[in-house]
């Protein structure tokens, strides 16, 4: 362990880690401020990802495709501008294509039993391969879509519009005047715009949507067998005149427009700033203010013969020492705190990423190196001779 | 020169012994238990953090349960097409209004040439035919009496007897007959093709593919909806329609498969001819007509073991590229 | 010989827009195997001239000459490095390290020079016994009275065998016997001819102590008194 590998090497670390544990008071003010500050950062930063990757879950959920394809005004994956029925040959004759299906998204209203209107995300998946339909059942089978008048709903929805649950209970309500039921839920990631997600045929979709000339919004393309999804969407593009995206690149294009054109991003984006200025101004002015109390003993140890390369080992190993037990509990705390509420609908899906976890490590090592060297400066220039003053 | 501190100097000798006797032992300092409690509990936080970052469940990706069509050829057309027999589906009417009496087939029955498929009511045309059956009798008749008549004094020479003005007349008679007979028997004639329109019998041999019509309906004519379907499905054949911008890269030598929806089985096509008119896409695929292109139709035959148990199923046309295609 | 030697040593510190001057002209030379007090009003530039003797100051000009060393010709590192080996330090306020034991805090020098804390410790313990502390070797410094403090902080001063022992108003913080119980302790270290004690005090109950007597005032040396003419003198 470090902690006693340094009692038996460098004595100074020793001396530097007897200095840090005597104090008990200002050992765990320290630690905690770092605990505080990791747990701030972590968990701000990765709620956030959460609420913009759930702007692009409608294209994640549809884990089977590589490229996306869709008219060249569509912006994000909630924007939809229809496409001819054509355009489903021109790209299923594209080279490389392996399979291209239609998939519809769209809007809807449905109206309850009750009489009580309710909107929900429709989408239509393609008859035959059931592709963007999702695969968690919690009841019903994934085929009974394909019956006559039958619809499946995500968990969060289904619960959001009958609140008593009983998932097996099948519902029936009205699209468009269409009686539709529900003959299954599943558990899917849940979108940012909330409405319970309906999943029908495609051809159910096309029937109970109001008629219009070009109806299908999306198509999803599978790759060739060595063919990149990249080099695909860009074939597709080229040669169709639509705008063909790979899954990712649609993410991003999707997250990217909720970023520029929403003030939520912004909102939150201060929301973190200040969690990781309030974290970064606390862990700064605790290690500051350890340093500066010390200043006299680190006098002291100066006048007898210290000197500054060792005080600033010293000090780096009083950092470490604690920087690495603060980020380690905060890091715990964010884990555990994304682990309870896995379930909850608000954060369902939202978690701990390694790059949040690199980020804030990286982070926390700045403001303390930064707050160390600063208030280190102190004790570098420190003249010995303040000891002889008292 | 400065001593080092390897070499020390030797302990002054002018302290004097405390007051305890013997040197006193400094304690060694190790680490405190309490002083663990934090690094662990920051270990089991950093491993459960490390835990759930990289030991969450893998998403695989989803694999269709029943694969969507594949094309089988690299670049290859695609189109819609829709199964239909050899020759075509043949709507059938009837030719005169009536009440359907009797219907002699059912759906998916095969059918041969002639044979009578429904029947209309013909009670009126029944009484219509025998009325006149008994004109043409009664006029037979007549005839006959008219021909006695007139050969009785055909053969008398003596024109003081029978005058020749008798004869002439008698003879008139029997002409006049004669032609009410024939007349009649006109009559007959029509009135039996009448009857005859009222039967609707199969023009092709073939399978009835749809019958839209009960006994005791009504059915006016022309007819208002399609009655019967009738279809030669001995061998079938695919009508594909392929959009007009593909057609330049249309032959007729090129290789061409087709798969019904969810069946990954591969059908491969012979060509039969193409439409000559690139008509408005007629929307195969969708009941409510969209029409949004125009549109090729190509008429492929499927292989002649393909089951025909489904005229009018939806299937996905690959035609292969040109460049791997056999020119004729 | 003189073992330390200080020829027309000036010092100035920056003040406001101007400059003030501590020491002026100081010249004089300290023996070892002597007790040396510098006596003199608070302000008089007593502390200042024992900073720049031990070398944690520089003099803005003139010449010290430390045990054969030219102080003047040392850079920040060689200075520490000398000060490791051949000076002891005692304060006025000890200045222990709380969280460390006696034995510990007497060990630092030792440790500063590379020493394992045990080892530094152990040796800490010979000297501390030797001061009368050994029933307080692994107490903490909160846990002893300042009289005990300030013998852990002899012992600090004596752990390395240094040649000199600065001592700045060692028995201020102190009630009267447990200041002449620290300053038997500097007589006997000074009667050993290798080392030298210099001790800044205005604590006129201990000057009897002294082998010799250096009276400052203003920055400048005003007499060279053995003590008990200076005594009488007061």
């Amino acid at each position: 362990m470090i902690l006693n590998g340094s009692l038996n090497g460098n004595s100074m670390n020793a001396v530097a880690l007897k200095m840090l544990l005597g104090d008990r008071a200002k050992y765990l003010g320290l630690v905690f401020g770092v605990t505080f500050a990791t747990l701030l950062m972590a968990q701000q930063v990765s709620i956030f990802v959460g609420i913009m990757s759930r702007t692009a879950n409608a294209i994640t959920s549809v884990r089977e495709a590589d490229v996306w394809v869709m008219d060249p005004r569509v912006r994000y994956v909630d924007e939809v501008e229809p496409m001819r029925d054509v355009e489903l040959s021109r790209v299923r004759s594209v080279p490389g294509v392996d399979w291209a299906v239609p998939f519809y998204k769209g809007l809807s209203t449905i109206r309850l039993a009750d009489g009580l209107t309710q909107q929900v995300q429709l989408i239509g998946v393609d008859d035959v391969s059931l592709i963007g339909l999702c695969d968690d059942m919690l009841s019903g089978r994934r085929d009974a879509i394909r019956d006559p008048q039958s619809a499946i709903m995500d968990r969060n929805g289904f619960l959001f519009v009958w609140p008593e649950g009983d998932f097996q209970n099948s519902r029936t309500f009205e699209l468009n005047d269409n009686r539709l039921r529900i003959r299954g839920v599943c558990n899917e990631k849940p979108t940012f715009l909330t409405f319970p997600i309906l999943y029908v045929t495609y051809q159910t979709a096309m029937e109970i949507t109001p008629p219009q000339r070009k109806k299908m919004p999306f198509i999803v393309v599978k790759a060739r067998d060595g063919v990149t999804a990249e080099a695909l969407a860009t074939r597709i593009a080229h040669t169709t005149g639509l705008q063909a995206l790979t899954a990712p690149q649609f993410r991003w294009r999707s997250i990217n427009y909720y970023l520029e054109r929403t003030g939520i991003p912004i909102n939150f984006g201060i929301t973190i700033a200040l969690g990781a200025i309030i974290g970064a101004a606390i862990t700064a002015q605790t290690f500051y203010i350890f340093v500066v109390e010390n200043l006299k003993q680190f006098a002291a140890m100066k006048a007898v013969g210290v000197t500054n390369g060792q005080l600033l080992r010293m000090v780096l190993l009083q950092a470490s020492v604690v920087g690495s037990m603060g980020y380690g509990l905060g890091m715990g705390a964010t884990a555990l705190f994304f682990f309870a509420t896995k379930n909850q609908p608000a954060l369902q899906g939202f978690q701990l990423y390694a790059q949040v976890m690199a980020g804030t490590a990286v982070s926390i090592a700045i403001i303390i190196l930064g707050s160390i060297l600063f208030s280190l400066r102190k004790v570098f220039r420190l003249d010995p001779a303040v000891v002889f003053r008292g | 020169m400065v001593a080092s501190s390897a070499t020390m100097r030797p302990m002054p000798s002018f302290i004097r012994n405390s007051t305890t006797a013997g040197s006193s032992k400094a304690k060694t300092w190790t680490l405190k238990p309490s002083n663990l409690i934090l690094p662990a509990l920051a270990v089991l936080g950093m491993g459960f953090a490390i835990f759930t970052v990289f030991f969450k469940p893998v998403e695989a990706a989803r694999i269709p349960a029943t694969p969507p069509p594949r094309s089988p050829a690299e670049g290859a057309l695609a189109a819609v097409g829709v199964v239909e027999p050899r020759s075509e589906i043949i709507q059938l009417g009837v030719e005169l209004p009536g009440i359907v009496r009797s219907l002699n087939v059912k759906v998916g029955q095969d059918v041969t040439e002639g044979e009578v498929l429904l029947a209309l009511d013909q009670r009126d045309i029944d009484a219509e035919i025998a009325r006149r059956q008994a004109v043409v009798d009664s006029a037979r008749i007549q005839a006959a009496d008219a021909l006695a008549l007139y050969k009785r004094i055909s053969n008398v020479d003596d024109t003081a007897a029978v005058s020749a003005e008798e004869t002439e007349q008698r003879q008139y008679a029997l002409k006049l007959a004669d032609a009410r007979v024939k007349e009649a028997q006109a009559t007959l004639e029509a009135a039996r093709t009448t009857k005859s329109r009222l039967t609707l019998t199969a023009p092709i041999p073939g399978r009835i593919l749809e019958l839209n019509v009960r006994p005791g309906e009504f059915v006016g004519s022309p007819s208002n909806q399609v009655l019967i379907s009738l279809g030669d499905v001995s061998r079938l054949h695919v009508r594909a329609e392929v959009d007009e911008e593909f057609l330049t890269r249309l032959s007729t030598g090129t290789s061409a498969y087709a798969t019904f929806r969810g069946d990954a089985r591969k059908y491969p096509l012979s060509f039969v001819r193409s439409e000559p008119y690139v008509r408005p896409k007629q929307n195969l695929t969708s009941a409510s007509p969209r029409v949004d292109t125009r549109v090729a139709q190509v008429v492929y035959a499927l292989p002649e073991d393909t089951r025909t148990d489904f005229v009018g199923q939806q299937m996905d046309v690959f035609i292969g590229s040109p460049s791997e295609g056999t020119p004729k | 010989m003189s073992d330390v030697s200080l020829r027309h040593v000036s010092k100035s510190f920056a003040a406001g827009d101007g400059q003030v001057q501590v020491l002026h002209d100081v010249s004089t030379d300290i023996r070892l195997g002597e007790l040396t007090m510098l006596v003199g009003p608070s302000g008089c530039g007593k502390t200042t001239l024992i900073s720049i003797l031990s070398g944690i100051l520089s003099a803005s000009a003139g010449e010290i000459e430390l045990l054969g060393h030219s102080l003047t010709q040392m850079n920040d590192r060689k200075k520490v490095m000398f000060r490791r080996k051949n000076i002891g330090f005692i304060f006025q306020q000890y200045n222990l390290l709380p969280a460390l034991t006696a034995a510990e805090n007497a060990g630092m020098p030792l440790m500063a020079s590379g020493l394992s804390m045990q080892k530094a410790s152990q040796r800490a313990c010979e000297l501390l016994d030797a001061v009368g502390m050994s029933d307080h070797v692994n107490k903490l410094p909160r846990q002893l009275s300042g009289g005990q403090q300030q013998r852990v902080a002899i012992a600090r001063a004596l752990v390395h065998s240094p040649r000199l022992i600065v001592c700045d108003e060692p028995t201020a913080a102190l009630d009267a016997a447990s200041g002449k119980g620290v300053m038997d302790i500097l007589r006997q270290i000074a009667s050993t001819p290798e080392r030298g004690v210099i001790v800044v005090t205005h604590d006129n109950r201990i000057y009897s102590h002294a082998d010799r007597i250096l009276e400052m005032s203003d920055g400048r040396l005003i007499g060279d008194h053995a003590p008990d003419a200076f005594i009488h003198k007061e």
